[in-house]
């Protein structure tokens, strides 16, 4: 087990280092790649943060929209079969279905927004 | 073999200013000044001086090289083909650069490339949503251009390459990209498939742009001057170039103008529809604002794969992945009513 800080912790201080005392002074030149930098860093601490959380919120998705009680297999693998599935129109078979499937996929795309772009959920209707 | 080409390296002015003076039967031809102009993540636009001593090009001249960014698969078909999609754009009077020279031999500076004249104004879509101008003349600028382009109609004899994309094809297209990738991405399935539901029985066919959006073309004193990048032109349904247009992932954080970030719909479709004789339903233009973001969803993934593929890495391919999460969620908005 590594010692704290911890890869989160990690990645915060030193995305904060590059906000106050890296890029207020830095030239022209290099700010845009600062910026990729600091958005990158913070993409990361944002997934490593929730990634437990989102993780076991899409398996229990899955498991609701599959009638399955436990988590059955990785949930790669499982979103590669559920992907074929809606590809085959597996969840059309009722509006309630349909509506089910809608829900499942919006709580994993604002899971998945919040952490690439936290703006993009603040000014949409879907919050 | 193709000379290595790195990632920004300006190409050879000496081996470009000997293409050159062959090129235009000149006695001397001495090129300088090469700088990058922006945008171009699939090819590169070099600005050029050329100063040009004997033959009909006499004279001093400012034009823009285009050739592949590195990491395409080296080819000179596809610049050749851009070149006779810009030379038929230039002839029908679609606002598009005239083509000048084309360059097939990679042994010159180590990619084909063409040399197009330089057209005034200003393109980067960032710079072009803040301009101060007419918005409602400059839509309807963009409209009579779109109704122009999609006035020609297949076949096209100067174009005989030219692929058809209708909405199953490109749905078609999309998901055989999809099954090409390790990773799932079940929202874009999911919006794939509300498009195949939902694609029109019947479809117009017309010459189309496929990447007509802010950012691709110009404004110089407030009007529109230019259009470039037409290297995805094609056959297809007219309402795409129309819903890309409309599409928020190409408003630049604009989007209170949701046409390309400079026009209100109100501003653009009406004159879009007065020009091109064609009827664009509320429910057409939702169809394609939906394709439009799977599509810029595709684009970004095969953007980030240049870099996870360890070919090119980039920091701002990797984060154009990440792009994809937005791109899903406008995908989920604009479809939560439209049943």
């Amino acid at each position: 087990m590594n010692d704290r800080p911890d890869a989160l912790e990690l990645i915060r201080i030193a995305n904060q280092t590059l906000a106050s005392e890296v890029l207020p002074d830095a030239k022209h030149e290099h700010q845009y790649a600062l910026r990729m930098i600091a958005n990158a860093l913070g993409i990361a601490a944002r997934e490593l943060e929730a990634r437990d959380k989102t993780a076991a919120d899409e398996t229990l998705g899955l498991n609701t929209l599959y009638s399955e009680s436990k988590e059955s297999g990785e949930l790669s693998s499982r979103n590669l079969q559920f992907a074929r599935d809606i590809r085959l129109g597996a969840f059309e078979s009722s509006g309630a279905r349909e509506v089910e499937l809608r829900q499942h996929l919006v709580a994993t795309a604002r899971a998945k927004l919040a952490a690439a772009y936290p703006k993009g959920l603040a000014s949409s209707k879907n919050k | 073999m193709a000379v290595a080409f790195k990632p920004n390296t300006k190409p050879d002015s000496a081996a470009i200013a000997q293409f050159l003076r062959d090129a235009c039967a000149a006695t001397s031809v001495n090129v300088s000044e090469l700088s990058l102009l922006s945008g171009g993540a699939i090819q590169q636009n070099w600005e050029i001086s050329v100063a040009i001593s004997g033959g009909p090009r006499q004279g001093q001249h400012t034009w823009v090289l285009r050739t592949d960014a590195p990491a395409t698969v080296a080819s000179s078909l596809p610049r050749a083909r851009e070149y006779a999609i810009l030379r038929f754009a230039h002839t029908r009077g679609l606002l598009a650069p005239e083509p000048l020279f084309l360059c097939e031999d990679e042994k010159i500076i180590g990619r084909p490339f063409f040399v197009m004249e330089k057209l005034p104004g200003v393109a980067a879509g960032h710079k072009v949503v803040r301009l101060d101008l007419d918005h409602r003349a400059l839509a309807r600028e963009l409209a009579e251009t779109a109704a122009r382009i999609h006035a020609i109609r297949p076949p096209l004899a100067e174009l005989p390459f030219l692929k058809t994309f209708l909405a199953r094809d490109a749905i078609g297209a999309y998901r055989a990209y999809l099954d090409t990738l390790d990773e799932p991405h079940p929202v874009l399935e999911w919006g794939l498939r509300w498009c195949e539901r939902r694609a029109p029985a019947q479809e117009e066919t017309t010459f189309v742009h496929r990447d007509f959006r802010t950012g691709n073309y110009l404004v110089h004193d407030g009007k529109l001057a230019g259009l470039l990048d037409w290297e995805f032109a094609a056959l297809g349904n007219p309402l795409e170039d129309i819903g890309w247009m409309c599409a928020k992932c190409w408003c630049f954080r604009h989007e209170h103008h949701i046409v390309g970030g400079v026009a209100d719909l109100e501003d653009f479709i009406p004159a879009y529809e007065a020009a091109s004789g064609r009827k664009v339903s509320a429910e057409a233009l939702r169809y394609w604002q939906v394709m439009a973001h799977i599509r810029w969803s595709i684009i970004a993934l095969q953007q980030a794969q240049r870099h996870l593929s360890g070919v090119e890495p980039s920091l701002e391919f990797a984060l154009t992945g990440k792009i994809v999460a937005e791109l899903e969620w406008e995908v989920l908005q604009l479809t939560e009513h439209a049943d």
